[in-house]
Order: structure tokens, then sequence, then C-alpha cells
């Protein structure tokens, strides 16, 4: 096998637009046709709104199909075939694997897969891992729980597909991993953003182990939160562990579909020939085709069977991107990657405002240390923001009064509001396994 | 190889070969636990190849 080529299919990943839009719409039809004759979910959704899957020949029939939101997939659940409910569309004997999501926000949703689906979730994580620079010689560390949260569970099968070496690091703590990652000179990893800066973070402290040093990864996934493209989380990583970091998006209910490839181009690619990615203003609900501007991503898993993923609405803010990739892939790109959440995205003070904004600031302060924590709530009619932030242990608590007034000049500038400040002691803000809770609109 | 010059022509067809063999296999295989639960699974690999195939109408 050539290992220097670049794309896991050379084929798919290469195809001219024009003919990838056109293999689009026939799976989407395939796949609309499938959830219509094998889940009374589907057929009521899509009877009620007068459409016939077998006439969808354009994008503007497409966008007739009814949107799929996370609320819709908690109602039916629990019900018969027990325990997903009537999206199912297979025998629950064809059913082989369980996963949920990870309960971020709110009952967690049950993803009923069944081989074929396992075997198309790690093909769509092996795309990515394969662009990201992964090959068979790679020995590639999962310190995560493998537990039911569905996480990094199809990164290990795609890792294997691969044929790296592939290191479970499930149920150690966090010195363990290190010490693990240390013993067999892993050479790859996969975490979310905030875990890998964790990592790090234990290995110093704890164990007098410099990652960028003493560890051999050279590459790092990261997952389930946008901090691998905010640019001073991305530096922060980087420098920690010299090692390049990738950023990766996707989710439970839809499968891996985004990626940063190997030449870092600033986003993600949206792997087209497996999902349909349109994306809408969130107010208007119109479609967003124009690079430069920003809308809600709603996708369309197009080869998965047993709980098929049909225009679902993401909830995931993107931006188009104009620019071409080096890498020579087809598929479009998001520019910074998942920018934010429309349930994140938030008006305050009448101005709209993204938690990563505040992150690429608290993040790009030496100063400050990786936590933080934001809280909004309403004092009258007036609202207000609580910012949480620790210095790092070597900067002098003489150095606060500066170290705050950088910090608010530097809010003000990126996010055009003002913060009540809070300074903790190192260590004493929550420390996340998965995924972080750092923003809290408290005025709901 | 550029984009163009991929055989995907050929290559569907001998996937497809695949395919009605593994078939031929499940279908005796009722009987035969570890002949039909291994060849499951050779078909889901091989609906992926034929996925990883598939071209624009």
């Amino acid at each position: 096998m050539n290992k220097h080529i670049p794309y896991w299919n050379p084929y798919l990943e290469t195809l001219p637009a024009e003919n990838l839009e056109k293999l689009q719409i026939k799976k989407f039809r395939r796949i609309v046709s499938w959830a219509y004759d094998n889940s009374r979910f589907h057929r009521t959704l899509y009877e009620t709104a007068g459409v016939a899957p077998n006439e969808i020949r354009t994008m503007e029939d497409v966008r007739r199909v009814p949107k799929v939101e996370k609320s819709m997939m908690r109602s039916i659940q629990n019900k018969d075939p027990f325990p997903y409910g009537d999206a199912l569309c297979v025998p629950l004997d064809e059913v082989t694997e369980y996963r949920q999501t990870s309960g971020t926000t709110g009952q967690p949703v049950y993803q009923p897969d069944t081989w074929q689906d396992w075997e198309w979730w790690a093909e769509c994580w092996a795309t990515l891992l394969w662009a990201q620079g992964y090959r068979p010689h790679d020995r590639v560390f999962l310190p995560f729980g493998y537990n039911v949260f569905v996480a990094f569970w199809a990164g290990h099968y795609a890792s294997e597909k691969i044929g790296c070496e592939t290191v479970p690091g499930g149920v150690l703590d966090t010195a363990s991993r290190i010490l693990k990652m240390l013993e067999l000179k892993a050479t790859a990893m996969m975490a979310t953003p905030t875990y890998v800066l964790r990592l790090a973070d234990t290995a110093r402290r704890k164990l007098s182990v410099d990652p960028a040093t003493d560890l051999h990864i050279d590459k790092i996934t990261c997952a389930g939160e946008p901090g691998a493209l905010v640019p001073a989380t991305k530096k922060r990583i980087e420098e920690a562990w010299a090692a390049k970091v990738y950023d990766h998006a996707g989710a439970t209910e839809i499968g891996a579909w985004g990626f940063e490839c190997s030449e870092q181009p600033g986003g993600l690619h949206v792997n087209e020939a497996m999902f349909l990615a349109e994306v809408e203003d969130p107010e208007t609900h119109e479609p967003v085709i124009e690079p430069g501007k920003r809308g809600k991503l709603v996708i369309t898993a197009l080869d998965r069977m047993a709980q098929p993923c049909i225009r679902f609405d993401s909830k995931d803010i993107v931006e188009i991107s104009a620019e071409q990739c080096a890498c020579g892939r087809t598929f479009k790109m998001f520019k910074g990657g998942v920018v934010g959440r429309s349930d994140d995205i938030t008006k305050v003070k009448g101005v709209l405002l993204a938690p990563s904004a505040i992150e690429d600031v608290v993040r790009s302060m030496p100063e400050l240390s990786d936590e933080f924590e934001v809280i909004v709530t309403k004092q009258g009619d007036v609202d207000h923001i609580l910012l949480k932030v620790e210095l790092n242990e070597t900067v002098a608590q003489d150095k606060s009064a500066d170290v705050q007034g950088k910090l608010k000049t530097e809010l003000r500038l990126k996010t055009n509001l003002g913060y009540e400040l809070e300074f903790h002691e190192y260590g004493s803000l929550s420390r996340y396994e998965v995924k972080a809770e750092r923003f809290k609109d408290e005025r709901k | 190889m550029a984009q163009s010059e991929i055989p995907v022509g050929t290559i569907s067809a001998k996937v497809e070969d695949l395919q009605k063999r593994a078939q031929e296999l499940y279908d005796m295989s009722e009987d035969f636990p570890a002949l039909n639960r291994n060849v499951k699974r050779i078909l889901a690999s091989i609906k992926m190849l034929q996925i990883n195939l598939e071209e624009a109408p």
C-alpha cells in the first residue's frame, strides 16, 4: 500500500463538485425513501409535509423535506421498538451497537447502529485520520472512558482499520494515561481539547514529564468541542505537546462529518461523499450559499441506515469558506470549523456573544490557566457577565491587577462587551475529562 | 493516479462479484452460526466498498 497517497478515498475525495452534488441528491433520495418505507416516525413526518421521496430531484426538493431536531428524537425513545422508538428502520435483531449522546444538552439520545452502520462510522473516521497523517506505523493512544457515550469509539475502530496499533486508554486515571503513553512511545492521540490541555498540565505538575520533549506524540485529533480551531487554544496545545493538532466535527446522531486535513487550512472539510451539509439562516431559515456568511448547519448522513439522520438541525454555526485548500479535496470547507452553537450564541446586552471568542482571549494570555467559566445573569433589567479565571502558578499575585487590565481590554476588543472578572486560585475551577461546561446562561 | 484515471467501473464489477459470492455463502449459512455471522460482517464490508465506489447518475 502506498502510504504517501494523501486521500483515504482518492476517488470520492477529489470528485468534481458537479458530480458530487448529483451523487448527494441520488443518495439523499435513497435515504429518505428508506426511512419512509421502514419507519413510522419518518413516514408520518413526510406525509404530513406532503413530501414524496421518489420525487426529490433538486436541492430545492431537498429543502422541502422536514428537519429533525434532537428533542424529537428524545420524545420517541423508550417506546417500541424499545428503547429506540419508531425511527428505527431495521429489526432489533440487526442492531449490533448501542451508543448515546453525551447528555450535555439534556436527556441523552440513544443511537442504534447495525454492523454495516458501524463500518460506515469507522470509514468516516478513517477518512479523517488518514487526512491527518495517521498511517499503519502509528501507535495511537485513546485516553477516554470507553463508555455508553460514543466519544472516540469510532476513532478506535478507524485506527484499527487503517492498521495503526491502537491502545485503549480506558479505565486509567490521567497520570496513568500519561505514563502509558510514555512507556509505549505512542505517536498519536485523540481527545477533547479540554482534556488534551489537562493531560499536559498533569504531566508537567504531577509527573515532571514535559509532553513536548518526553513524549513522542506528533499528532493529536481533537473532537467534542471546537477548541482545536480556536487559534489561541490550538497554539497552546501544539506548544505544550510539540505536535500537530487537528480538529474534527461530528455528533452521535450524525456521524463524523468534518475534518481538518494535514494542510491545517484553518477550517473543516465536510465529507460530502457521506454527508449533505446545508447552511441556513438561523432566523429566516433561508439557505446560505455565499461564502463569508454564517449560518446554522442542517445535515444528512447519506448512508446511515438503522436510525437515519435526515436534515438534522445540528445547532452548529458554520461559515462556508471562499478558499480552496491546498490538499486538493473538492469537498467544501467551513472556515474556522464550528464557530459556535445556535443555542450558545446568545445576545448579551444586545450583542451576540459566542463563548469561543472568550476562550480565544483567555487562552491567548500565558498568565492565565487553561480553565475559565462564564456565567450570564440578569441584574435588574441589565445583563451581567461574570468571567472566572485562574492565574497560572508562575505568575505572582501582585501582577493580577496588570493581568486584569489586559484581560478586560482584550475582551472588550474581541467581544465588544464588559465583564466582571474573578480571579481564582490555580486548580480551583472545575476540570473536565470529556466535554467542558464553561458557559452558563442563568437568565433562562 | 489522477481522479479520472481510477478504474471505478472495473473495481465495482469485481466488488459485485464478491458480493454475489458472499451472498451465496450467507444463503447457505442458516444452520452454521460461525459462517452466518462472519459472512454478515463480510457483507457489511462489501457494502462499504460499494458506498466508496458509488458513481453519480
